[in-house]
């Protein structure tokens, strides 16, 4: 039996009690990742409800359960963050970056304690990937939010449409690493792949000083 | 999955992602929002399509549970929708009955019809956005606005994916070219076809 609600509490109760002593973006960056990593708890109660609920196992859940409800639950924070906090445009991104940050942290620890930390290189690829895939849906939901979809009704779609758009990709990334051979190599590399290039972009698009306003 | 519809999906995901990346550069380039939501419309249908094949492919059945690839199509409409709401900013808006009745009618028939998988949470939810698109379309068109090939195309392209659907009632053999593949081949082409018209848009603005 894996005590999930207590590695949560060793992992974050730290960080918590560091928030007393520091200020200003860290201090919010330092809450983003707690809130993540509470949130990839939830989702796992969340998930493990569904699992039950259409009686299905662990690979089916996987592919199909939870990319839906993880990708829900990341969204909730952010919204909440934007439209009780009203937030600078600027400050979204970084907000959803530090939640997908806090997940995907949770999400291989509890993955070590499940299967073991023996497999050096595995364990590297897995923590690139599924680091990667957290943070492009974190980069898409945040840039989106704040600077594609900002206005009334195209915040609505716009957010609904971002929603569909991770969890379709999560999805994606889950289907291949569950599969064997060469699907399982391009579902780990495709999310750092694509990765590198939106690193790319960002190194190449500052210099045009691109927007879409 | 059997030989034609593996090469309709296959045609369906090189299309859009090469539609997804021309769209993606063009709106840097041009620093256009419209060009970056066709986008990323583009790339939610692909993802959508990609899952369905891999699922097929790797599981071996269609999805059961939870309907991930219509939840991505649903986000690619969403997104048309988003496309078509931006063009309205700025216009006077005031109700148009024929335009009201056709996405009325629309809205009925994809409900109706269980468009995207039988939970009633998700076809409401196309229902709706289908009907809005077909609302802003024909107002567009009504109002003379200035490029209505484009709302031309995406009525188009929103009674095909319904009529998809009309049509997959009616196919039991998927393993041969059947009207049902007639109509995907339209849609992916009716989609592609709004990049140039958003661009020709875009460059006359």
């Amino acid at each position: 039996m894996t005590y999930i609600e207590n590695i949560f509490l060793c992992l974050a109760l730290p960080l918590i009690l560091s928030m007393f002593f520091i200020k200003g973006r860290v201090r919010r960056y330092a809450l983003f990742l707690t809130v993540g990593m509470a949130v990839c708890l939830l989702s796992a109660y969340v998930s493990s409800f569904f699992m039950g609920q259409y009686g299905v196992d662990g690979t089916v859940a996987a592919i199909e359960i939870t990319p839906v409800c993880e990708e829900v639950m990341k969204l909730l924070p952010l919204l909440f963050f934007y439209l009780i906090f009203e937030p600078e445009p600027k400050e979204m991104p970084a907000a959803a970056i530090a939640i997908a940050v806090g997940f995907a942290t949770f999400e291989n620890v509890c993955y070590l304690t499940e299967n073991g930390a023996a497999n050096f290189n595995f364990l590297l690829i897995r923590g690139i990937s599924a680091g990667a895939l957290h943070i492009l849906c974190g980069v898409l939901s945040g840039f989106g939010v704040s600077y594609v979809f900002r206005r009334r009704w195209l915040a609505a779609t716009g957010t609904v449409g971002i929603l569909g758009a991770c969890i379709g990709f999560h999805a994606i990334y889950n289907l291949l690493i569950t599969a064997d051979g060469v699907w399982k190599t391009a579902g780990y590399l495709f999310p750092s792949l694509l990765l590198l290039c939106l690193y790319a972009a960002k190194q190449l698009l500052p210099r045009q000083n691109i927007s879409f306003e | 999955m059997e030989n034609f519809e593996l090469i309709d999906n296959l045609f369906q995901i090189t299309v859009l992602l090469c539609a997804c990346v021309a769209a993606g550069i063009l709106a840097i380039r041009h620093r256009n929002r419209s060009l970056l939501i066709l986008s990323l419309a583009y790339a939610c249908f692909a993802m959508g399509t990609i899952y369905y094949v891999l699922y097929l492919v790797i599981i071996g059945i269609w999805p059961q549970v939870f309907y991930v690839a219509e939840i991505s199509w649903l986000a690619a409409w969403l997104f048309y929708l988003s496309a078509q709401i931006l063009r309205t900013e700025g216009m006077k808006c005031r109700f148009s009955l024929p335009a009201g009745a056709a996405a009325a009618c629309l809205a009925a028939v994809a409900f109706l019809d269980h468009d995207f998988g039988p939970s009633y949470f998700v076809s409401a939810l196309f229902s709706l956005t289908a009907g809005a698109i077909m609302y802003l379309s024909v107002s567009h068109i009504q109002n003379g606005s200035l490029y209505r090939k484009r709302d031309f195309f995406m009525i188009i392209c929103v009674m095909l994916q319904v009529l998809l659907y009309l049509v997959s009632d009616f196919t039991h053999d998927y393993t041969r070219f059947q009207l049902y593949y007639a109509v995907d081949l339209a849609l992916t082409l009716s989609m592609a076809a709004l990049l140039p018209l958003t661009l020709r848009e875009v460059k006359q603005a």
